[in-house]
């Protein structure tokens, strides 16, 4: 173990759940890191994924593909300890569905998503997206929140918790949604200076 | 205040620095050169410093109890910032850094992105915290809690809820 200062500070480690630093950068097999995404070395994907450009992908997020591929669309942010899976079920001949996430949305600490996500839609902390629905764009899955219906929730809705019940409303953003392109321009100079990023697929 | 319970654990699980600090090799500790750990603290398997992002400061007898993620708060801006600290400039947004007191306890998976938190406060399971919170002195806030951004949480107030309120 590195020697620690006497500060008291937490010593010179970078984070501790991986090999030795000498470790590969190279995408795991089956993983395809388009121009400009910011992958930490650190997340966890697994199956046949596919991350947009401009994406930043935290460390200790778990993107698995585990009955099918899936498609991450540009400048989406998924943060620590994200969930993002595809379960749908596999046809009966054998083919698998693939999961679709759009671009620009937020998935926010403990979330877990695993069905088909449109754009510019946030997806708070400990929230769920069951695999049977779909949202659609601009839409925010409050704190805490589950939807699990098999259906397409439409443009701008806000799915929030009211005591125990889970409500919806439509959402009165006037045009679009707020942008998280600061967030991400940001993330994007800061990221690489404290993890080791995967290379981008040429 | 809540107190915790004995626990055993494996020594050689743990990492104990000289000023008493116990971390989990486990942990996931980011931009370890900015977490200050005053000392005798517990950080526990799977908790996660996002210190790479800004600052964190943390007083003495802290613990991070298992899968619990600390990150530094942000907020966006009205005109452009210079931040010194990473040199980005002319962004409306930024992380700042996260100050915590001593004798701080923060439970099994939750999710806390205060910007300041006092002295003596007890943060249940489960709970998220979200951004730009100050969490003053001897607060305890329940399992399970959401505390929305911004809430200020008067000293000794107990907090429960999803919306959290006291």
């Amino acid at each position: 173990m590195s020697t620690v200062s006497s500060q008291g500070s937490a010593g010179s480690r970078s984070s501790v759940t991986t090999p030795a630093p000498a470790a590969s950068l190279n995408a795991p097999p089956g993983v395809i890191i388009l121009a400009k995404a910011i992958v930490a070395r650190e997340s966890e994907l697994q199956g046949q994924i596919t991350i947009g450009g401009g994406t930043i992908v935290h460390p200790s997020a778990r993107i698995l593909a585990e009955n099918g591929p899936i498609v991450i669309g540009d400048g989406n942010i998924i943060e620590e300890r994200v969930t993002i899976r595809n379960v749908f079920p596999v046809n009966e001949d054998g083919s698998s569905r693939t999961l679709y996430i759009g671009s620009k949305n937020l998935f926010e600490t403990f979330s877990v998503t695993e069905g088909n996500i449109g754009d510019l839609n946030t997806i708070s902390c400990k929230a769920r997206v069951g695999k049977a629905t779909t949202l659609r764009n601009g839409c925010v899955v409050g704190v805490s929140c589950a939807v699990d219906s098999a259906e397409t929730i439409p443009d701008n809705m806000f799915i929030y918790r009211n005591g125990e019940n889970i409500e919806r409303r439509t959402s009165d953003f006037n045009q679009t949604p707020p942008s998280i392109d600061d967030h991400l321009e940001f993330l994007q100079k800061q990221l690489p200076n404290y993890h080791y990023i995967l290379k981008t697929s040429t | 205040m809540f107190e915790m319970e004995e626990r055993f654990y494996y020594p050689k699980d743990f990492v104990e620095t000289n000023t008493g600090n116990k971390v989990n090799k486990k942990t996931i500790l980011c931009g370890s050169q900015q977490i200050l750990l005053s000392g005798k603290s517990i950080l526990e398997q799977d908790s996660v410093i996002r210190a790479d992002l800004a600052a964190v400061r943390i007083g003495k007898f802290f613990v991070l109890g298992r899968g619990a993620v600390l990150k530094p708060s942000y907020k966006t801006l009205n005109k452009p910032a210079v931040n010194t600290q990473s040199g980005a400039t002319g962004l409306n947004f930024m992380y700042s850094s996260m100050n915590i007191g001593e004798y701080v306890f923060v439970n099994e998976n939750s999710f806390v992105q205060a910007s300041m938190i006092g002295n003596h406060v007890y943060i249940g399971q489960n709970c998220v915290v979200s951004r730009g919170v100050i969490i003053r002195d001897c607060v305890s806030i329940a399992d399970n809690t959401y505390v929305p951004p911004d809430t200020v949480i008067p000293p000794f107030a107990v907090f429960a809820g999803n919306i959290g309120t006291r």
